[in-house]
């Protein structure tokens, strides 16, 4: 290689492996960035407790079954939790969401038995959830409508 | 250290080959950006100072060039211009795309592989109407080189992130076990897949720790890869396995490593483009 050509493989080297490297300098957890990336996810605590939103649909029993994200929105799952999570803070917004989901579903066979749809916010214990089944410790409902036929 | 020009231009057509099938694999997300409500927009990145959504009619355009600039790079025409071209819209595009209240962290390492790539002599090899290529040269090893620190470094990032925010306790504690339980019982109750191996690996707690310290060695190492090709092509390997762990016990997908494009820098990847070439040629009775 020439002299310039070494002196611009020095520059391009310095430049991206200081861009990657630059996050260690920063907050792991408050300057995460694209595409520089602190990498902070698994890597928080969380607890054995946890809660989320989703939106349900109970049947005829009270059994209640979750809306994938194709219908109250984004297909890409953390963004529809993401609208979820807005949607839950804002009474408005979250019965608008309910409403417009319940509508979407009621022409569908696989929804059939649902009668009423639920935007809440329950509490599971983590590893119970799948060791025993156990249903949430708390929940909370944010906006519910039906289904309608 | 030299390498041929063959390895460099191989790992240039994997590369932007993966880009360019994510783009149009994604491409249905990529579009419906153009007339996305701006209630969710938070600009991130080299974007952090856009102020509202492109207007549809310019992230259209921006898409068009991605995509022509990426095909010219792929093949290698006009490598001068097109690999700077695909580089800068391809970091645009992907930063606009995480601009909507969600950082798509699969596509950091993409984006600056193909940075690299656009800034060396990629396209000396396996391209249309390209240089001649030179014997092998340091000119050909220092990108790729290059591409395995970036890798690396990402990993060596990641780690120091779970002990800055976790401490020792993200090995000895029930950090892990909790986040793989989390994640899975998210997708579960948004009605999407998760894995199927999530339930039977909880009622084993006493396995996270020594996974925990596996990942955490496996990424605080990772440089180490960098020492020579062998130790590299282990390292490769094991972290490959990582990620099939990952996707097997959170329904978590990295494509980019997953399908081993990630870590084509590491190894020889022109006797593929070779074998391939030969078979063809085999196969329509033309001489190798």
């Amino acid at each position: 290689m020439s002299r310039r050509e070494r002196a611009w493989a020095l520059v391009v080297s310095a430049f991206f492996l200081g861009a990657v490297l630059w996050p260690l300098a920063l907050d792991p957890v408050a300057d995460d960035d694209f595409p520089l990336s602190t990498y902070p996810m698994f890597a928080k605590a969380r607890g054995g407790t946890g809660s989320l939103v989703h939106l349900v649909a109970l049947d005829g029993d009270g059994s209640a079954r979750p809306l994938g994200p194709r219908w109250f929105g984004d297909r890409q799952v953390m963004q529809a939790y993401r609208t979820l999570r807005r949607a839950a803070g804002k009474p408005k917004r979250a019965q608008a969401l309910c409403r417009d989901a319940a509508r979407r579903i009621a022409d569908e066979p696989a929804w059939a038995d649902a009668v009423e749809l639920q935007l809440r916010r329950d509490r599971y214990d983590i590893v119970s959830y799948f060791t025993t089944g156990a249903p949430p410790e708390t929940l909370r409902i944010a906006a519910r409508c039906e289904v309608p036929r | 250290m030299t390498a041929p020009a063959t390895r460099l231009a191989a790992v240039r057509i994997a590369v932007v080959l993966f880009a360019l099938i994510s783009l149009v694999a994604e491409g249905g997300t990529y579009l419906g950006l153009g007339t996305r409500a701006a209630a969710t927009f938070e600009p991130v990145g080299v974007l952090r100072g856009l102020g509202q959504p492109l207007p549809a009619g310019a992230w259209y355009a921006l898409l068009t060039l991605l995509s022509g600039s990426g095909l010219l790079f792929l093949v290698g025409r006009w490598a001068r211009v097109s690999g700077p071209l695909f580089a800068l819209s391809l970091l645009v595009a992907t930063t606009y795309r995480s601009s909507w209240s969600m950082l798509f962290h699969s596509e950091n390492l993409v984006v600056m592989h193909v940075g690299v790539l656009a800034l060396s002599r990629s396209c000396d090899a396996y391209s249309w109407g390209g240089r001649a290529p030179r014997r092998d040269s340091a000119a050909y090893a220092w990108p790729l080189l290059l591409l395995g620190a970036i890798t690396t470094a990402t990993y060596f990032v990641a780690a120091v992130a779970k002990l800055r925010i976790g401490g020792l306790a993200w090995v000895t504690g029930d950090v892990l076990l909790h986040q793989v339980g989390w994640d899975n019982l998210r997708k579960a109750e948004l009605g999407v897949g998760f894995s199927p191996f999530a339930s039977t690996l909880l009622r084993w707690p006493q396995l996270f720790p020594p996974l925990a310290a596996g990942a955490l060695l496996l990424e605080l190492f990772a440089p180490l890869a960098l020492l020579g090709p062998r130790i590299g092509r282990v390292w490769a390997a094991c972290a490959w396995c990582l990620h099939l762990g990952i996707a097997a016990v959170m329904w978590i997908t990295f494509a980019y490593p997953l399908v081993g494009v990630a870590y084509a820098s590491f190894f020889p990847c022109e006797r593929v483009v070779e074998g391939a070439r030969a078979r063809w040629a085999a196969r329509r009775g033309l001489p190798e």
